[in-house]
């Protein structure tokens, strides 16, 4: 081999009271270009292993202070990889062979063969230096083997490496989180209780075809999966299949897409509303003229007839506009009692005609909403509770705060309430109805965070209730 | 001698329908359907206008009109009931569309 031999640079410590003897075993190991120290007796070795730290020591059975084997445990002590080299004269082989038992990497008998001691000290400085290498490469492995397994873990995805035959034989931390810990050993299949289309495609994805993604249901969670084959290499598995957790990104994907199509029908509705209220206004007020200046009953009839078909037209574009509404919100600070004031200002007259009062208890409930919402939220309650009056009755309207919520209620002492699900759209009990009305109401509820509610009220009649997180601002 | 009355409405039809009508009742009525020219006339006895209008709405030309003519009656109508149309500090509420003659009557006599 060329340049410095493989040992340059270690460390020899010599341990022999025969100072030319010593002398003359460091000058053999000069070929070697290691560092040699000579100690005279046990105690100098002690003192020089404060300094040095040998890979190998060339220790001699016999010393004046200690013996060979008290030495031995000194220097493997001090340093745990250094290999010791007795040398002996033939009285003390015993000691010798009780020291390779205890650990000693050879001896030597006096007189030195110079060749042969070099060729031992040397294969004793490649064994340690082998040793060296060896844990430094297993340390290595070691942090490689942490850095993927970390990364692996860390992943937000079920990562599972797989056989052909569709066993597990690995799982990250998501993987184990989503479907427990004994997954290693188990078929991949069992994961989809049975679907049968997983071993077509573990085949598929075995012989080298791609293979799409697809989306299961694991209890409440989405996961959208993809195999991929892996590159064979020793220890490494066929396939590794990836399961992404879908769940939030999905739900967010599908309120985007309706709060989309909401806007859509708001955008729409609006521009519809605009151009069908206009020509409905005219009809009406030129039936009102057409009322006032007949003569005829009959006609005056005919006529109030076809102003409330036309109002119930007028209502339906009202609801169906609370409806689209929802897409677009603006709010701002509201007092409920103007709120119900404006109501109670458009709803009085109506009532009136049927015999109905409807007003509003004094309060300072004040909040933050958006007031177009509530606004047609609370004319559909009390056009509720008017068309379950009839004929007679009475319409409160009651603002309270119970603790952080806000509850808008309108009571009425007719009949009871029609329940079920009367917050569904186009659910209607009412031959007048268009079914919308408490469903905007719930909508307008939900989007303030909270709920509508429609209850038998403690002295008859309804409850209905609009219950909200109260917030300032 | 009969009370003069402005319809102000940028919607023509709605304001003849109405001006039709306030007529049979004997009032004698003019219509403006640009809010800027109620401006530009002399005081009426009574204005009815409406909320939404381009350029000028029915609360700031009530505002404008309430400066020059201080008895003059003041009647509003909106499609848009909810009360965050309705400035800060405005007490009356406007009559809905498609206006009620009975309400409008009312309003104009009381």
């Amino acid at each position: 081999m060329s340049g410095a031999p493989a040992n340059s640079g270690q460390q020899v410590l010599i341990v022999e009271d025969n100072e030319a003897l010593a002398e003359n075993l460091a000058e053999l190991l000069e070929p070697l270009h290691v560092n040699t120290r000579i100690a005279g007796t046990a105690g100098e070795c002690e003192r020089a292993l404060q300094e040095v730290e040998p890979a190998v020591a060339i220790v001699d059975v016999s010393l004046p202070d200690a013996s060979g084997l008290d030495v031995l445990r000194t220097l493997k002590t001090a340093v745990k990889d250094v290999e010791v080299v007795f040398v002996t004269g033939h009285g003390s082989l015993a000691t010798a062979m009780d020291a390779i038992a205890l650990g000693a990497f050879g001896y030597l008998l006096k007189p030195v063969d110079p060749e042969g001691f070099a060729q031992l000290v040397e294969r004793a400085l490649s064994a340690v230096s082998l040793r060296a290498e060896r844990k430094q490469l297993a340390r290595a492995l070691s942090a490689s083997e942490t850095l993927h397994r970390t990364v692996v873990d860390s992943v937000d995805a079920c990562v599972l490496g797989l056989r052909d035959s569709g066993a597990i034989v690995m799982a990250n931390r998501t993987g184990r989180r989503l479907f427990g810990d004994a997954l290693e050993g188990t078929p991949f299949s069992s994961l989809f209780e049975g679907d049968e289309t997983i071993d077509e495609k573990l085949a598929r994805c075995a012989s080298g075809e791609a293979t799409e993604g697809w989306v299961t249901q694991h209890g409440e969670r989405l996961i959208r999966w993809s195999l991929t084959r892996v590159d064979e290499e020793p220890g490494s598995p066929d396939q590794v299949a990836v399961g992404t957790d879908i769940t939030e990104q999905e739900a967010l994907r599908k309120s985007a897409a309706e709060k989309e199509a909401l806007a859509a029908v708001g955008v729409l509705t609006a521009g519809l509303a605009h151009e069908i209220r206009n020509p409905l206004n005219a009809a009406q007020l030129q039936l009102q003229l057409l009322a006032r200046r007949s003569e005829s009953d009959d006609v005056k009839g005919r006529v109030a007839v076809v102003r409330d078909e036309l109002g119930r037209l007028s209502s339906l574009l009202d609801e169906f506009l609370g409806l689209a509404r929802q897409g677009s919100r603006a709010e701002a600070h509201l007092r409920a009692n103007d709120l119900f004031d404006a109501v109670i200002a458009l709803e009085a007259p109506l009532c009136d005609e049927h015999g109905i009062q409807v007003a509003s208890e004094p309060n300072d409930v004040a909040f933050f909403g958006e007031s177009a919402g509530l606004h047609q939220a609370l004319i559909n309650l009390v056009k509720n509770a008017r068309e379950a009056l009839q004929e007679g009755g009475n319409i409160l309207l009651r603002a309270a705060t119970d603790g952080d919520h806000v509850v808008l209620s309108v009571l009425d002492d007719g009949p009871g309430p029609d329940t079920g699900s009367a917050f569904e759209p186009f659910h209607t009990t009412k031959a007048a109805g268009t079914g919308l009305g408490l469903s905007v109401v719930r909508k307008v509820a939900e989007a303030h965070g909270g709920g509508a509610s429609l209850e038998a009220g403690h002295e008859g009649g309804a409850v209905a209730t609009i219950r909200f997180p109260l917030r300032k601002g | 001698m009969s009370q003069r009355l402005l319809i102000v409405d940028d919607n023509k039809m709605l304001a003849e329908n109405i001006c039709e009508f306030l007529r049979d009742e004997g009032y004698d009525v003019h219509i403006a359907t640009n809010p800027e020219d109620a401006l530009n006339l002399p005081c009426f006895d009574g204005y009815v206008l409406d909320v939404r209008m381009p350029g000028l709405d029915g609360w700031s030309l009530r505002q404008r009109l309430v400066e020059r003519c201080d008895c003059a009656r003041f009647v509003l109508m909106t499609a848009f009931q909810d009360p965050s149309h309705r400035p800060a500090g405005e007490t009356l509420n406007p009559l809905p569309k498609p206006i009620p003659f009975d309400r409008l009557l009312d309003q104009l006599q009381s």
